[in-house]
């Protein structure tokens, strides 16, 4: 079988590099630790249902060890993952790393850290792909292609499709929520003072079917998204993995974790090395590698392929991530309205402040907070509790969240490097430092939006408003950058890494920016773009 | 044979620290607690005496020829003048005295660099501590005097202040913000106490700080990064009128300050420790800044033990408290397990009491909420009032009643919001003096 390409990693980017092999007539292994999802609880029920008919729903919702359970001593980032998807982050505990000024995720979960994404699927412009070897005509049919096979809906003609360039495969938006559509409406009222900034909302673009696409359905608003859509209306990469596995000429490799890359004393990879759960390592003969493990987990195993065919491993330089603030608001005019369960979880508007460059670009995405759990948020009102429940369910329906992104470039302090770790291993040391006019720029954008929220009936307290840390966003790249003429450890427009033959990659690592728009989208359309123009 | 320590405040922050070093290294310990049972949860293998430092006929007895005694109980926070003098000066008399007649072999006195800190205004604390510092050194016994700066370390009552500071929105910064800080860790300070109580006398004053120096505009930015939020915003005060100003409504507001002038010393000195031989000896050793840094870890403080019977009575008195109405099955039974799978300690004594007069119902549940939400946000009280809620979100009986809004129209909403609004506020005035006052009353709530 060693005439099978090997793919490492079943996220975004290694399964639609294997799906488009696949299609080619290709045979790919594909080597994944692939911790799998859960069985669904009773996908008939809604979310209400739920809490009506399961026997203990605390359980379910709050976990058997209360996994989901957020007391007020709480520190850290709160990511509000529900139990049900803990398994997408549980990482093995003898991870060994070093952080300074980036809190990153990891995930072993066959799918991997996009099993828990929102589904925000915004292509890159032409401005956006700036520095790109390749432009948005190059990209369109990878996205249009990768439209078709996971389902895509959102509109082909309101304000926003201005900053979305529209591709093949575009089913037609979800229905708005009364909090959405109300926002809308608003916008249509205050249109001239957002275009005077800049500043545009629209239906936002998501990877959710409002029609149905081969054997799934189309979302039937069972209001358990954040739980995991009980019946793939919202996609995930491990639908496109199970539709690899029906491929006769895919063979997947669960449990394995790639650790390095033999190398050969060319310079060329000869084989894939994977340690299983028992320690037990084992080899996997390939001449041609792809590696999508994501971002960090493809910079360690490039690093310590390095490091074991005895060459000084280098310090990669220009690792990006987008900044993300959470901006809360109330719209004032749902005070008191009641709450409907039965809805779309995840955003359904988009907004877009332009500035000019492709970096002063700002993203952002409108949630109407509806079903996520009440407690986190009801504890962080400065009132007694009593009084801040009272509070809460006049608002509920009233909330909702801006999370805004912003964009990122490739700048030297960034690194990601391998140092001698505990019991004679290696980690992976990780160092970011936000750009100087970081703050002027996140400052003034929040100011912005803040004001065009105002003049939609919305009013969003400064003090609500929170920046995540860095890695929180978790949209990872820029570490091995695609460029036309590079030295070692770049890549060429086809992935090809420099410096070992045989290798080529498939992730984020080889953006040379990261614009504001929520990358995965684009991973799988480069993946896509790769496995067609290298092989 | 291994000398045994008398210790003083060893229920407090430091003196917890100095009691594991002793247990790792076999030192036999005595140590005086104001309150014995509850010190004795919290380290059940050291020989606990009850008694206040000024009433030595109760403990005195306690102390044996050849003890080293390492004298930590202090008032540090907010208090009076006369606190500081009674407790700081004439309970280290007392001690002096009780020590020497009982024929002690050391007298280790922590004291604090705020001693010499040449601006001291409003600073009681600074005084007492120096009138204490002159009864030690002209004493009768031999004599070690520590002076550590800025203690640190999860769980450090000023680390916490420190970060109430910086976790504002905008953080307040009393002056330039340029003096200079040096934070100790208590463990670090501990395992040293512990060094120098079993060393020979050193008749010398030595100053121990951590391993990093920083300008305050730092220190506040190093707790934001630790505690994963984004770079500070300081606003810069004035510090001379602030002080005055706290200086001025301290006699009357002590209880809801949250700092006080003397503690402002710190935004106009340089609190850095004058280096040592015995502190550059162990400088190697000192724990990283950033890891004495994080916050504490909660329940410092031993579990509460209830039985079931109190635990449903409180889960029914909570539930009618937050949504009006007796606990479904399904919430009682989910309270129980997270009760019996993840106990849930205090982290101040008074939290204790507060549950107790939560218990009981009605307006005292209320003033209880009240006061947690602005004392104790972190609190045993708000901690089970967020698990209830928790639990009635996802139980198939409560959960409509945490979504639904009131019934009625637009107005009706406002009006409401505003009824809660004044309703929040008149329980509050109730609460936060009356309960601030047993608070305040509590024993054991200031020592360092």
């Amino acid at each position: 079988m060693t005439d099978a390409i090997l793919v490492v990693g079943s996220g975004p980017s290694g399964v639609h590099a294997a799906a488009t092999l696949l299609a080619r007539g290709l045979r790919v292994r594909m080597l994944d630790v692939g911790r799998p999802r859960p069985d669904v609880v009773r996908p008939e029920l809604s979310l209400d249902g739920l809490k009506r008919e399961l026997p203990d729903p605390s359980r379910y919702f709050l976990g058997d060890d209360w996994e989901a359970l957020v007391l007020n001593d709480a520190e850290g980032e709160y990511y509000g993952f529900p139990p049900s998807k803990q398994y997408v982050f549980a990482n093995p505990a003898d991870m060994d790393l070093r952080i300074d000024g980036f809190a990153p995720l990891f995930s072993h979960a066959a799918g991997g850290l996009a099993e828990a994404w929102t589904g925000g699927t915004y292509p890159f412009d032409d401005r956006d792909l700036e520095s790109w070897p390749f432009g948005w005509r190059e990209l369109a049919p990878y996205y249009g292609r990768v439209a078709q096979r996971i389902g895509i809906s959102g509109s082909d003609r309101d304000d926003m499709a201005r900053h979305f360039p529209v591709h093949e495969g575009l089913q037609p938006p979800l229905e708005p929520d009364v909090h959405s559509a109300r926002l809308l409406e608003r916008y249509t009222r205050a249109r001239g003072r957002w275009l005077a900034q800049g500043a545009r909302l629209g239906r936002a673009r998501v990877a959710t079917l409002s029609q149905p696409l081969g054997h799934r359905n189309a979302c039937h608003r069972s209001g358990r998204c954040q739980w995991g859509c009980p019946t793939d209306a919202f996609y995930t990469p491990s639908v496109t993995l199970r539709e690899c596995l029906d491929d006769d000429g895919f063979t997947y490799v669960p449990g394995h974790e790639v650790t390095h890359l033999a190398v050969d004393t060319a310079g060329r990879a000869r084989a894939a090395i994977a340690r299983r759960a028992d320690g037990h390592e084992e080899r996997f003969e390939a001449d041609r590698i792809v590696l999508a493990a994501g971002t960090l987990a493809t910079a360690r195993i490039v690093l310590e392929s390095v490091a074991r065919s005895g060459a000084e491993p280098p310090e990669l330089d220009g690792l990006m991530d987008n900044r993300q603030v959470m901006m809360p608001f109330v719209n004032l005019a749902l005070l008191g309205r009641p709450f409907e369960p039965k809805s779309y979880q995840y955003h359904q508007l988009a907004l877009g402040l332009d500035r000019g460059g492709a970096r002063d670009y700002v993203h952002g995405l409108v949630t109407t907070l509806t079903t996520a759990l009440v407690h986190p948020i009801v504890q962080s009102l400065p009132f007694s509790m009593r009084t801040s429940l009272g509070v809460f369910r006049n608002l509920h329906t009233a909330l909702g969240l801006l999370n805004v992104n912003f964009a990122d470039d490739r700048r030297p302090t960034n690194r990601v490097g391998l140092e001698p770790g505990a019991d004679g291993r290696t980690r992976l040391a990780i160092c970011y430092v936000p750009a100087e006019d970081e703050p002027e720029r996140v400052g003034s954008g929040l100011r912005t939006l803040r004001r065009l929220l105002l003049g939609l009936g919305c009013i969003a307290p400064p003090m609500m408003t929170r920046e995540r840390p860095m890695g929180a966003s978790v949209h990872y790249a820029g570490t091995f950058p695609m460029v036309a003429d590079g030295g070692d450890w770049t890549t060429d427009a086809t992935g090809r890494l420099r410096g070992i033959d045989g290798v080529w990659l498939a992730d984020g690592s080889t953006f040379p920016t990261l614009p504001s728009k929520n990358l995965t989208f684009t991973l799988m359309a480069n993946a896509t773009r790769i496995a067609e123009e290298a092989f | 044979m291994a000398r045994r320590l008398f210790v003083t405040g060893a229920s407090g922050f430091v003196g917890g620290h100095l009691l594991d070093a002793a247990r790792d290294g076999g030192i036999p310990v005595v140590a005086l607690a104001r309150d014995a049972e509850r010190a004795r949860r919290l380290h059940p293998a050291v020989e606990w005496v009850e008694g206040d430092l000024a009433e030595p006929a109760r403990w005195a007895a306690a102390l044996a020829p050849g003890d080293v005694v390492v004298h930590l109980a202090a008032v540090t926070g907010k208090a009076p003048a006369r606190v500081h003098d009674r407790v700081n000066r004439e309970g280290t008399r007392a001690l002096l005295a009780a020590s020497a007649a009982a024929d002690a072999a050391h007298f280790v006195f922590v004291s604090s660099v705020a001693v010499r800190f040449p601006e001291q205004r409003h600073y009681p604390y600074a005084h007492a501590k120096a009138a204490a510092e002159r009864l030690v050194r002209e004493g009768p016994l031999p004599w070690t005097i520590v002076r550590p700066t800025l203690v640190v370390g999860p769980g450090a009552p000023v680390l916490e202040s420190f970060a109430m500071l910086a976790g504002m929105p905008w953080t307040p910064v009393f002056g330039p913000g340029n003096a200079l800080v040096q934070p100790i860790d208590g463990r670090d300070l501990g395992r040293l106490l512990l060094v120098l109580a079993l060393d020979p006398p050193a008749s010398e004053v030595i100053e121990l700080g951590g391993p990093e120096r920083l300008r305050l505009g730092d220190w506040i930015g190093r707790i934001r990064a630790v505690r994963g939020r984004g770079r500070p915003r300081l606003l810069h005060l004035p510090l001379a009128p602030t002080r005055a100003l706290l200086a001025a409504v301290e006699p009357l507001l002590l209880r809801w300050l949250p700092l006080t002038a003397g503690q402002l010393a710190t935004f106009a000195n340089d609190g850095v420790a004058t280096p040592h031989p015995f502190a550059a000896r162990f400088a190697s050793a000192l724990q990283p800044l950033d890891s004495s840094l994080a916050a504490p870890t909660p329940g410092r403080l031993p579990p509460e033990i209830a039985d079931e019977a109190t635990l449903t009575r409180e889960c029914h008195t909570l539930t009618r408290h937050l949504i009006g109405r007796e606990a479904p099955d399904g919430v009682i039974a989910g309270y129980l397990r997270h009760h019996r799978e993840r106990p849930l300690g205090a982290t101040d004594p008074f939290e204790a009491s507060l549950l107790a007069r939560a218990r009981r119902g009605g307006l005292a549940t209320r003033m209880a909420d009240a006061y947690a939400a602005r004392v104790l946000p972190r609190g045993l009280l708000r901690r089970k009032l967020t698990l209830l809620l928790a639990l009635l979100e996802t139980q198939p009986e409560s959960y409509t009643a945490i979504d639904a809004p009131d019934p009625g129209g637009t107005l009706r909403t406002w009006l409401g919001l505003a009824a809660r609004g004044f309703g929040e506020v008149a329980v509050a005035a109730l609460a936060l003096p009356w309960l601030g006052w047993a608070h305040w009353r509590t024993p054991d709530r200031h020592t360092p």
